[in-house]
């Protein structure tokens, strides 16, 4: 049903999207996640024609609609979309905003309108608000209305743009009860969203939009549980990274541990937990490999944390030097890594260059 | 219940009552016995000395020096006067020659038989300037000035309530014709059912009345006002002063002094009225209110003004919103010149003051035809409305959220239907306030029509008050209309919104529809 092909946008000081491409079929339920600022949003957008692709071919049941000669007005009528500030008619009922578009776009007649109204109002359960104004119902409540306008439409497809992200958590549940039962109806749709609970429950397929690419394209499972790549895995699991490039024997030890303080603070890291990164970090690199290391050598640390798991992880890859075993290490060093730790693996350097590599799973 | 009701009557109440105390009040204070020491000995010695003049000649010198005065030779030296028995405030007014400045110093017939005055019984004089003989009779009045000296006449209604001094200088009536009209003038009949122009508040609007059959008259505020009209082929003839008029035609060659329709006038000093009278508050009040309304049918000029005052603002109202939104449709349409044009067009109209903008489009604009002055008035004040309303609107849609008009265009409004279906009520509904504040300021702007000679409720009053000479009683009463107006415009309006944004009432909506449950 919509197929978008190389899909590009660029702003003056920065391009969010730079190929997007994929394929949407009839009755699937696909719900767009991501980084902020990466121009989920923007694709949506596109699609509805509020904002122009730089470059790209949007196809619509085989329309091309980023021909400037499409009647876009009319391809709207096929494509309903749902706004995160909702954006109901406020000087209207609830009744009348969602049969007045039914009667001024479609041409139904007031009773056909009404009808399909009440019916579409007893589906997300407002049907005895209808003769409210959207400024007395609250934001679950107006986001449903919103649903219903749309659904009057009889559109092909809707596209929601992060339909739940101006409800606060106690109203979210009513609309994504909706959505679900939407989605089970068949309806196709688009959701673009950061409530991973939502993307999980709704959709039937899910892209993870990253550095302006479909970056990992999947089912809820694939992508919620075992995500593939790398920075899909970081999103997923919320993993923070700090990395730690030191090129000379001379680097600045003292910023570099304020440096790993702050990642602790900021990721709410305890302070034992705190501790234990600086220790490791003090013990591995600074005792035993700076002093094996010449001026052609680097060793690169990454220090990655995740919200979810207890998992505190510090891989250190290094060139030159090379510590084989725990056994190249002192006594005490063992015995303060093996107290900080819960797991300590060695890759040593390979003959071919290849650099060595230690990785530590810390303790919280 | 029967609480609440007599709350709310009271509630609404308030403002009348209130009106009427403050009507009382200041009536009251203008009788008050502001009775200057000065006053009745000051009058004494003048009459004195304008009797004596008058019999040794000086007075007839004076006259005559001022009548004929090429270049200004004669400055009286106020500073030299010693004012060993105190000083005196004149009042006046600027017309040539008499009373005028030259050098930054008072000049003319009056300042210098004021100067001659102080100089005998040892005075100093310090001069007050106003626009118009009725300020002069107010200042007076309140004790601002001890006396007033300008072109003012003397009239029996007048003596009613200021007291006139010795008459200082002959004067009569003249007519004044431009051009080519005053070449064919045959005579007094002649000008029957002509425009005649005078000046406001002054003796002639009567004298043209009683004298000139069928006549329109005019009130203008100054000579110059009246030499430019007559100039301009707004009016036909002028009928004012031969003292003033001689030499304000000298800046138009073209018009001449014809021919006189009165020759006994009289100018005389004003001097506020020494003798109490009747001192009865309430009698007081329904003196004044019998001259202010009841005589010489009064209430019906003020009626005739009411209604100048509403048709002008009626009018205004209907073309300027029409004009308004159309501005606002060029200002945010895509056509680049438009919104350049009506941009360029909105700030010349707001950038100059009402006053000045009526004064050019009739002396200006419409400078040679001969349209009336309502009309000019109305055609002005809807092109100030006209760019108020658009403003208003401009605002009233940058208001509504941008999201309004993503939804629009979303469910798949054409941008032109959506516009108007969805967005223009929003904004409406955002510019009503502003709206019904312009109606207000723009009813009270009316009352400058007078500068073009329109007679709306506030020239009504002023010319009331130029021949009664009463201060306070016309005032209040023009302001007490004006609120009363405003008032009922406002409720007009309220209700009237109430009608407008009713219409998506549910009910009336769904008529005709079956319902469900």
């Amino acid at each position: 049903m919509l197929e978008i092909r190389h899909l590009k946008k660029a702003y003056e000081s920065a391009t969010p999207l730079t190929d997007i491409n994929f394929t949407i079929g009839s009755g699937e339920t696909v719900s767009i996640i991501g980084p902020s600022g990466t121009g989920k949003s923007t694709i949506l957008r596109c699609i509805t024609g509020l904002e122009a692709p730089t470059s790209g071919k949007l196809l619509f049941n085989g329309i091309d609609i980023t021909d400037p000669k499409t009647d876009m007005n009319e391809i709207r009528k096929h494509i309903g979309m749902i706004f995160q500030g909702f954006n109901l008619f406020p000087h209207l009922t609830v009744l009348q905003n969602v049969m007045i578009p039914q009667m001024d776009l479609l041409g139904r007649s007031k009773q056909e309108a009404y009808d399909k109204a009440c019916e579409l109002l007893k589906q997300v359960g407002l049907f005895d608000r209808a003769g409210n104004y959207p400024g007395d119902l609250s934001g679950g409540q107006k986001q449903r209305v919103a649903i219903a306008r749309t659904l009057a439409m009889d559109n092909d497809i809707i596209l929601l743009d992060e339909p739940t992200s101006a409800l606060d958590p106690a109203m979210v549940g009513e609309v994504e009860n909706v959505i679900h039962n939407l989605a089970q109806a068949g309806k196709t749709m688009i959701i673009v969203t950061h409530e991973m609970r939502l993307a999980q429950k709704v959709s039937s397929r899910i892209l993870f939009v990253c550095d302006g690419v479909i970056y990992e394209d999947g089912t809820p499972e694939q992508i919620f549980e075992h995500p593939e790549k790398e920075k899909t895995r970081q999103f997923i699991f919320r993993v923070h990274t700090l990395p730690i490039h030191i090129d000379s024997p001379y680097f600045d030890f003292y910023d570099c541990m304020t440096e790993i303080t702050r990642f602790a603070d900021l990721h709410n890291l305890s302070y034992t937990a705190s501790e234990s990164i600086r220790s490791v970090f003090e013990e591995l690199v600074v005792i035993h490999l700076l002093p094996k290391m010449t001026a052609q050598d680097t060793i690169d640390v990454t220090v990655s944390c995740s919200d979810m798991t207890d998992q505190i992880t510090m891989t250190v890859m290094y060139t030159g030097a090379t510590v084989k075993s725990e056994n190249d290490l002192s006594e005490m060093s063992r015995a303060i890594i093996s107290h900080r730790s819960t797991s300590v693996t060695f890759s040593p350097v390979g003959e071919n260059g290849d650099p060595g590599c230690i990785t530590v799973k810390i303790k919280k | 219940m029967k609480i609440v009701n007599i709350r709310s009557i009271r509630r609404k109440a308030a403002p009348v009552i209130a009106l009427i105390c403050m009507v009382f009040i200041v009536t009251l204070l203008s009788g008050c016995a502001q009775q200057h020491v000065k006053t009745e000995d000051l009058k004494k010695q003048l009459d004195e000395f304008i009797t004596e003049s008058r019999a040794d000649g000086s007075l007839d010198a004076i006259a005559d020096y001022w009548m004929t005065v090429e270049s200004d030779t004669r400055i009286p030296d106020f500073e030299a006067l010693t004012g060993e028995n105190g000083s005196i405030t004149v009042g006046t007014k600027q017309a040539f020659p008499f009373t005028y400045f030259s050098d930054g110093k008072y000049t003319g017939l009056v300042p210098e038989i004021i100067y001659r005055f102080c100089e005998k019984y040892g005075y100093t004089a310090e001069f007050m300037d106003f626009n118009e003989s009725n300020s002069i009779v107010m200042a007076i009045s309140v004790g601002k000035c001890d006396l007033g000296g300008a072109t003012i006449s003397i009239t029996e209604e007048r003596k009613k309530v200021v007291d006139y001094s010795e008459p200082y200088f002959n004067n009569s009536g003249s007519i004044i014709m431009n051009g080519e009209d005053a070449e064919s003038y045959t005579g007094v009949s002649s000008l029957d059912g002509k425009r005649i122009g005078v000046i406001t508040g002054s003796i002639y609007h009567d004298v043209v009345d009683q004298n000139i059959r069928s006549a329109i008259v005019y009130e203008y505020n100054n000579p110059a006002d009246l030499c430019l009209a007559l100039y301009s082929h707004k009016i036909d003839a002028i009928v004012y002063d031969y003292a003033v008029m001689v030499f304000a035609t000298k800046n138009y060659p073209t018009e001449k002094i014809v021919g006189s329709l009165i020759d006994d006038d009289q100018f005389a000093f004003v001097f506020p009225k020494t003798s109490a009278g009747v001192t009865n508050p309430i009698t007081r009040i329904a003196q004044s209110f019998e001259r202010t309304i009841i005589r010489d049918n009064r209430w019906y000029q003020i009626l005739k003004g009411i209604g100048t005052t509403l048709l002008i603002t009626f009018v205004s109202i209907v073309v300027g919103s029409v004009l308004g939104f159309g501005l606002c449709m060029a200002t945010i349409g895509k056509n680049k010149l438009a919104i350049k044009l009506v941009n360029g067009f909105s700030w010349v109209i707001r950038g100059l003051p009402t006053v000045v903008l009526l004064l050019i489009m009739y002396y200006v604009v419409f400078g040679s035809s001969s349209v009336s002055g309502t009309l000019i008035a109305i055609i002005s004040f809807s092109l100030v409305f006209g760019v108020s309303v658009c403003g208003l609107l401009t605002g009233g849609i940058r208001t509504v959220d941008r999201g309004q008009f993503e939804a629009c265009t979303a469910l798949g409004y054409p941008e032109k239907k959506g516009f108007y279906r969805m967005i223009l009520p929003q904004a409406i509904r955002f510019s009503l306030p502003g709206y019904k504040n312009e109606i207000v300021a723009l009813i009270k702007a009316t009352a400058i029509v007078g500068y073009i000679a329109v007679q709306d409720l506030t020239k009504a009053g002023d010319i009331i008050r130029s021949n009664t000479y009463e201060a306070f009683f016309p005032l209040i009463l023009t302001a007490v209309i004006y609120f009363i107006l405003a008032g009922a415009l406002i409720r007009i309006i309220n209700v009237i919104q109430t009608i407008v944004l009713n219409r998506n009432k549910q009910e009336k909506f769904l008529k005709g529809v079956s319902r469900h449950a």
